[in-house]
């Protein structure tokens, strides 16, 4: 991985076409020995190959290549000959008034220091991840508690940009499936933003979970890439990404195909209900509705309002979409335009940046119960006072201890790929 | 046989999106995306590794070949920035 690492460093470096600027760079990362360089290196020429490997090509007439090219000394002769041929050379004599170190030592000296970062910020805390776990194989349920044990990180919290190491991709034998590395699990520290990685991975898991559980659901019910996707399901999960507030919240969109007439019916169709309000399913009726989860209804929209600004214009966003995609797929116009609800969902304290959990969170509910979860919806648009324990419902005890879950699930699958990569080929993260 | 194979699939021209702007390429369809990738940002003026690639959806990694996602010829693909957020501005 060392050498993976190192060698992608010199292909970027080597990438760079201006002598100029590639010596800026060398120079930059060695220091201020360099000073003395030529800014067009006569001594060797460094090539840098697409497959990511890098050669120093020494002039043939240089003693180096000649002692190199000859197959009929022994390596400890070799060497000799080199040392004779370097005390002998003027060039040698002059290297003791001017510096002027050859590509072929800086490139070294590159190689090293490389090494040495990688080794300290890498290498040895994913051992400490290794040992510290020892024997467990992964995939096991984590329940969300406050008082979760906190694994240990496979990297150090107070460097800024530690070199990335990606740990696995999820799920495990699917296209396009979701890249985590180090570089997810240093954002789940407190306080750091998460990344559409995050989002997906914490979408995609409990969404897995319900589909090993109730393929019948999980089928009716998709998941959009935070880059979004097009498919018209029962309930659209869409987490939506607001770049000017650097903000995360959730639209769930139900019955989207409603707004076309009704919805077929049968017996399989994911209905709301939670057994106790079955008198009532005329209430349920399903009607396309977007739901918006947001944690921080508050700071956009006046509290008592049932729509902010915010939830109206991705509502009309979202329904727009919804139209223009029965339009291309079905050659359908919508006869009715989907209702927009601002869910009451449990809100992020000030100064917390853990939108992105709470709205994994919400999906995580969700997936855990979608019939409950819709009737909740429902009802919650109705009034908030119909929710029995909206604490409850929403598992606010389970809100605090967020990032360590998520940390710790992560932690858990690496465990699991590992295992799994030692049987057979998976591929790279 | 494999210079054979490789004379029987021709380059395939491949869209990238990146925010309404495009840029086209012809890849082999056995190719790694490596070098489409590195293209892409340099033609965009973003350094190594800045996007996130997806087609239909679904995320690219630089292992991945057009074959293997069964791309055919004018597909598009789509080129995004990282997105990053927590609600509240990170204390500086």
């Amino acid at each position: 991985m060392i050498k993976d690492v190192q060698d992608r460093e010199l292909d970027r470096i080597m990438g760079s076409s201006l002598p100029d600027e590639l010596l800026q760079k060398l120079q930059s990362i060695v220091g201020s020995s360099l000073s003395h360089m030529p800014s067009h290196p006569a001594a060797g020429t460094m090539i840098g190959d697409a497959k990511g490997t890098t050669e120093v090509v020494i002039p043939k007439s240089s003693p180096v290549e000649k002692c190199r090219g000859n197959p009929s000394l022994t390596k400890s002769e070799r060497k000799k000959e080199l040392i004779k041929h370097r005390n002998a050379s003027p060039a040698r004599k002059k290297r003791k008034e001017d510096v002027k170190p050859t590509i072929a030592v800086v490139v070294k000296r590159i190689t090293k220091r490389i090494t040495k970062r990688v080794i300290s910020d890498v290498s040895v805390p994913s051992t400490r991840l290794r040992s510290s776990h020892a024997g467990i194989i992964g995939g096991r349920p984590i329940t969300a508690s406050s008082s979760l044990p906190l694994r240990t990180l496979p990297v150090p919290t107070d460097t800024p940009t530690p070199a990335d190491h990606r740990l696995f991709l999820y799920p495990f034998h699917s296209k396009g499936a979701v890249s985590i590395g180090t570089e997810e699990l240093a954002m789940l520290e407190p306080g750091r933003y998460l990344n559409d990685n995050i989002i997906e991975f914490g979408l995609r898991v409990c969404y897995e979970e319900l589909k090993a559980r109730d393929v019948t659901t999980a089928d009716q019910i998709h998941v959009f890439s935070p880059f979004f996707f097009t498919q018209l399901k029962t309930v659209l999960i869409v987490p939506v990404y607001d770049s000017n507030e650097k903000h995360w919240y959730l639209a769930v969109i139900a019955y989207p195909g409603s707004v076309f007439g009704p919805p077929p019916e049968s017996s399989s169709t994911l209905r709301a209900g939670d057994g106790d309000t079955q008198s009532g399913s005329s209430l349920y009726a399903p009607a396309a509705t977007i739901f918006i989860l947001d944690s921080m209804n508050c700071s956009r929209v006046s509290i008592g309002s049932v729509t902010g600004t915010n939830c109206v214009e991705v509502g009309g966003v979202l329904s727009d979409y919804l139209s223009v995609e029965a339009y291309t797929k079905k050659n359908i116009s919508p006869t009715c335009r989907p209702a927009v609800v601002q869910v009451p969902v449990p809100q992020q304290p000030a100064g917390s940046n853990d939108c992105g959990l709470y709205i994994c969170h919400f999906a995580q509910l969700f997936m855990a119960n979608p019939k409950r979860m819709i009737g909740v919806l429902w009802t919650a648009e109705m009034d908030a006072d119909f929710l029995v324990d909206p604490n409850a419902v929403w598992q606010v005890d389970a809100l605090p201890s967020l990032r360590t879950h998520m940390k710790n699930r992560i932690l858990a699958i690496v465990e699991e790929w590992e295992h799994l990569h030692r049987n057979s080929r998976l591929d790279k993260p | 046989m494999s210079e054979d194979q490789e004379d029987v699939k021709p380059k395939i021209t491949i869209v990238i999106d990146f925010e309404g702007q495009h840029c086209t390429v012809r890849v082999r369809p056995g190719a790694t995306f490596k070098k489409l990738f590195e293209v892409t940002e340099k033609r965009f003026g973003k350094e190594p590794g800045t996007f996130k690639f997806t087609f239909a959806g679904k995320r690219l990694y630089p292992h991945n070949t057009a074959a293997e996602l069964d791309m055919e010829d004018g597909d598009t693909i789509d080129a995004h920035l990282e997105q990053l957020g927590g609600g509240h501005p990170i204390p500086r």
